[in-house]
Parts: structure tokens; sequence; C-alpha cells
């Protein structure tokens, strides 16, 4: 059986080759893309297995891709789990958990994150 | 009581200045004489007189000079010529002079008492008239003053001010609202509304102000405008006249923009804060653990150790962040507490439960002693969680290794008291009244070694407050400490 292919999108690159560092230590095979639109791409290129979603990203947020990744019915089956700095602790922001699970994000996990809580994540997805 | 009238007999003739007199008294008023209307006029320069009876003919001074002199002085005193049969013609002329009446001699009483009278009558009309017309000239100038001053008030105001009649049409405005809107040039006035301001939600306010008020309800309606980058607070009441129905509406402009920009400045800020500082903690975070778990190659059992106490830093600059970004929103009070019956021995027994392993870490022992019946307090959960979780720590982190630390709940009837007491290092007392400060740590060289943010009591005393209770401290240098938290039920 081959290795599961999971894709990270954030705009912090030291994030996602250390994140990447993580998953691949664990057997996976890693994507990268570093915003909204080049996580777009990749996805068409290559379905990823699971989705490592950054919240606030430039050009395309990671909610904004989650709505239309979620929308579209070739894309909808992908589980994403959403990454976010911006946690309960803003009241009047526009980013909460509440907004990720309006866009059907399978999981939501609020920055800081260690290693061993992001590897469950992305377990629980696959 | 009605003053006694004087009347001034003028007669060169004693015997009809004495029969006036005779016929007057008793009519209760007060008589007074002049041989002439010399004498006469003088007498009415020292003291007030209310009617004249004036002999036509008399040597010194006659009736038409007197009418003449005391017209012109004391115009308000009726004069009454007395005249003879043969002088019916100059009589004639006194009254074209001025006079009030005349009464021909020999005269009867009936008709020189009821001449007297009607004077008088006539004076106190006359009086009253006048009276009557100076309030009236008084309160019309009251009246403009009044509505001069409120026009420079309302010129003046800071606030911008409108006011409509029933037909919704705009009949004031001041220079701050014309300013509020943009507005230049003439307007019509009395104009419609739209030309003033073009907002649906405000028009339907006014409408309503107009029509409901007839009801009599007095109501003062708020609404937020917002025009481009100006934010008012906008609140309208109807003006009711003397008959309860409504007159229109005044409305008032407070501009609100500085706060909505501060508000907007403010959450941008926290979340700038939250992510920018959370975002490339969290790589660094990841980072270290990449290394640790080996992954990044071998590592030594030195640069293991350095790695580690560099990870605790990290973690405490975490928690800085987030206890400054919970104590910003406690402050702004926009922390949402749900004050729900809470268990308080159930909290407890959770946040013990939490720490046990910490405790023992530090081989510190952890009691809980929290009767079954313990009465419920009205709380937020997540808040009380958070200050039992500060004040245990803060217990366990101050006890030396060996030391106790003791969690107890008591009822006092309308409040609950929880009792958090350790057997730690203690707190100067120069230092009591400081620990619960924002940012104050103790400076106890004993106390060096443990991490904090400084702002964990703040943030206890915050919520504790907010929930209407209070926090207190004990403590004796070296023995322990004592914090005892009190929640009205």
């Amino acid at each position: 059986m081959s290795a599961k292919y999971v894709l990270i999108v954030d705009d912090d690159p030291d994030l996602v080759e250390t994140v990447s560092m993580i998953l691949e230590n664990k057997g996976y095979e890693v994507g990268k893309a570093y915003d909204g639109i080049e996580g777009e791409a990749a996805i068409k290129q290559r379905r990823p297995d699971a989705l490592v979603l950054d919240v606030m990203m430039p050009r395309k947020n990671g909610y904004q891709l989650c709505k239309e990744l979620k929308a579209d019915q070739a894309t909808r089956g992908i589980p994403v789990v959403l990454l976010t700095a911006v946690g309960e602790a803003v009241p009047t922001t526009t980013y909460s958990h509440a907004e990720g699970m309006a866009v059907e994000a399978e999981d939501f996990i609020p920055k800081p994150v260690d290693a061993a809580t992001l590897v469950q994540a992305v377990e629980r997805l696959l | 009581m009605e003053e006694q009238a004087t009347i001034l007999v003028v007669d060169d003739e004693k015997v009809i200045r004495d029969g006036c007199t005779l016929l007057l008294q008793p009519e209760g008023y007060r008589v007074v004489t002049a041989a002439n209307g010399r004498e006469a006029l003088d007498l009415m320069g020292e003291q007030p007189v209310n009617v004249v009876l004036c002999d036509l003919k008399m040597p010194v001074m006659g009736a038409l000079e007197v009418l003449k002199e005391a017209g012109a002085l004391y115009p308000e005193v009726p004069i009454i010529i007395i005249t003879g049969h043969g002088t019916v013609a100059d009589a004639v002329e006194c009254m074209k002079q001025g006079a009030y009446d005349f009464v021909t001699k020999p005269f009867r009483v009936d008709h020189l008492t009821l001449a007297v009278k009607r004077a008088l009558e006539k004076q106190l009309l006359e009086r009253r008239t006048r009276r009557l017309q100076e309030e009236q000239a008084k309160n019309l100038y009251t009246l403009a003053m009044e509505q001069s001053r409120l026009l420079t008030i309302v010129n003046c105001m800071a606030d911008g001010v409108l006011v409509t009649n029933r037909n919704r049409e705009v009949v004031l405005c001041n220079p701050t609202f014309t300013q509020l809107m943009g507005l230049s040039g003439p307007l019509p006035r009395p104009g419609p509304l739209e030309a003033y301001l073009d907002e649906e939600p405000f028009r339907k306010t006014i409408e309503d102000l107009c029509a409901t008020a007839e009801t009599g309800l007095a109501k003062c309606l708020s609404q937020e405008i917002c025009r481009g980058r100006v934010h008012l607070r906008a609140m309208s009441a109807p003006v009711f006249g003397p008959d309860e129905k409504v007159l229109g509406t005044v409305t008032v402009f407070h501009d609100i923009t500085v706060f909505k920009e501060l508000d907007a400045m403010k959450n941008d800020f926290v979340h700038m804060v939250s992510h920018e500082l959370r975002s490339p903690m969290t790589a660094i975070k990841l980072q270290h653990e990449v290394i640790l778990d080996g992954l990044a190659g071998e590592v030594t059992q030195k640069q293991r150790e350095l790695l580690s106490r560099a990870q605790a830093k990290i973690q405490g600059l975490l928690e800085l962040i987030n206890e400054s970004l919970d104590i910003a929103k406690i402050e702004a009070g926009h922390r949402q507490l749900e004050l729900l019956p809470l268990n308080l021995g159930e909290v407890l027994q959770e946040v013990a439960h939490l720490l046990e392993a910490k405790a023992a870490d530090q081989k510190v022992v952890l009691h809980l002693a929290v009767p079954p019946d313990l009465p419920p307090v009205r709380a937020d959960r997540r808040s009380m969680e958070e200050v039992f979780v500060n004040l245990v720590s803060n217990a366990i982190n101050y006890s030396p290794g060996g030391g106790e630390v003791t969690i107890a709940g008591l009822s006092h009837g309308d409040y609950v008291e929880v009792r958090i007491s350790d057997t730690g290092i203690g707190i100067e007392p120069e230092e009591i009244p400081k620990i619960f400060d924002k940012f104050y740590r103790v400076k106890n060289p004993k106390a060096r070694q443990i991490i904090g943010t400084g702002l964990g009591l703040a943030i206890v005393k915050g919520i504790v407050e907010a929930h209407r209770g209070a926090v207190e401290v004990e403590s004796r240098l070296g023995e322990g400490s004592t914090f005892r938290v009190l929640l009205p039920r």
C-alpha cells in the first residue's frame, strides 16, 4: 500500500517545512503550497488524502478555499483540518471556530499546535 | 380687598365741598378738598387721587386749565366737571378737552355717586387693560428672548439637531447637522426630509413617531446611521402640543465615528497580535519539537536540555499572549459570562484532578476539602475553571517540595467562599497590595525560577469582580498564603 498523501497549505514556509518533516516522519507523503490559490492548483494536480489548511493567508484564505472545495462534488470528499492562530480568544473576529464549522471543515485546531496534536488530527481524518 | 378710593372735590364754594364730602364719605370714599384748580393740582402732587370732581368756574384756576395740566400729569385720573345749568355749553367743551363726565348743579345724590362710581370703574378697567398690555409685551419679549436663546443653544451644539413638523418636513436644523451630512447651499424650509437625510430606516422612524405618537406614548428611538465613514447615533423623539397631539419630531445626531474607529482599531490590533505573534511561535515550537524528536539528526544531551528550556520559554510567551488578550477582553467587558447555577465542588474537583500531576512533580500534596452540600453559585463555568486553575497552580508553584496545598469550600449564607491555602514561601506584606496588578511579579529570590506572566492574579480578580465577588489574600512570610474567593449565590 502506497503512502497517504497529505497536502499542507500555509503562508509561513517555516511552518510548512516543519509540519512536512513531522508528517513525513510518520510515513506520509507531503505536498506543500503557500497560499489558497497555490493550494487549489496543487489539489487539481494531485488529489490529497487529507488537507492541512491554514486560515489566514494572502490571495485566498483557508475558509474560502475550504468552502469552494466542499461546494465542488469532485473535491467534497477530501477531509480538511483548519489551522488558525486566531482562536476563541478574539471576540469580534470573522475568523472563529463557528466559521470553521460553517465551511464544513472536518476539524479545527488552534495554533499554537504541538506535533502530537497535529499528527493525531491527521490520523483521525484518514 | 380693594384700597379705599380717594376723591378730590374742587370747588370755590365751601358748601359744595362740604356737601360732596357728606355725600361721598358714607359711600366708603376718602374725600379731600381744594378751593381752586391751583390747590387741586398741588394736592394731586402730594397724594394719590383716584377721581377729581371739579367745578367749572373758579377764581384762581378753572376746570379747563385743570383738565389741561392734570390730563398731562395724571392721565389715568378721571375728572368729573361740576357745572351749573347755564354753562352746559362750557361743560361740553370740557368733555372735548378730556373730562370724563359732568354733573349739573344742583345735583342729585344718586347722580353724583353714580358718576363717581362709574369713573372709578373706568379707572380700574383702564388699569387692568394697561397691566394686561404690559404683561403681554413682557411675555412677547421673554418669548423672543427664549426663542433667540434656544436658537443660539441649538446652533452652538456639537451634536446635529433636526426638527420636523408632523408632515415630516424639516423646519429646523443646526450648522452641525448640515456639516455632518455634508450639505451645502440653501435648502427649502420647510423642506422634504429626503433633501436633508435620505436614509430609509430614518425616514421610517420619523414616520412612526409622527403616527404612533398620537396615541400619547412618549418615546425616544435610537438608531445608528452610517454616512460614508461617519457613524452617527440618532436619538429621535416626538414633540407634543398642548392637546397632546404630536406636532413633529426632534432628532439629535451624535458623532460616534471616533468610538467606532477606535473599536475597529482595537479589534484589528488584537487580531493582529493574536495572529502575527502566535503564527511564528507555532513554527518555532514545531521546529524545536522536530529537533527534539531527532528528525533533524542526533541531539546531544546538552542540546536537548537547552532546547527543552527554550520550549518552556516559548510556552510561557504563548501563555502571555493568550492572557494579555484575555485580560484585554475582560477589561473591555467583551467576555461573555454565562451565569448559570454552578456546582463549585465539581469544578474544584476537576481543577484538583487536572493539577494532580503538576503537584506530584513538585512534591506538593494537594488536599480537597469541599463539603458535598456546598450550595451552587451563579457563575460562568469556564471562567471559574480559569480562576481556580490559576490560584491552585500558583499555590503549587510557590510551595517548596514537601508542602501542602488545601482547597476548601465554605458556605456563608448569601455567598460561598473557596479558600486556597499553601505552606509556601509567603508574600511580603508590602507586596500584598500589588500582587493583583497587571504584570506584577513577586521579587523573591526563591520565586525566581517560577515561570509566569504576571497576569494570572489580575485575570482572577477581573473574573471574580465580573461575578460581583471578591478575592482576598492573607499571607505570612515563610509560612504560606491563603487566597479567599467569595462568590455571591
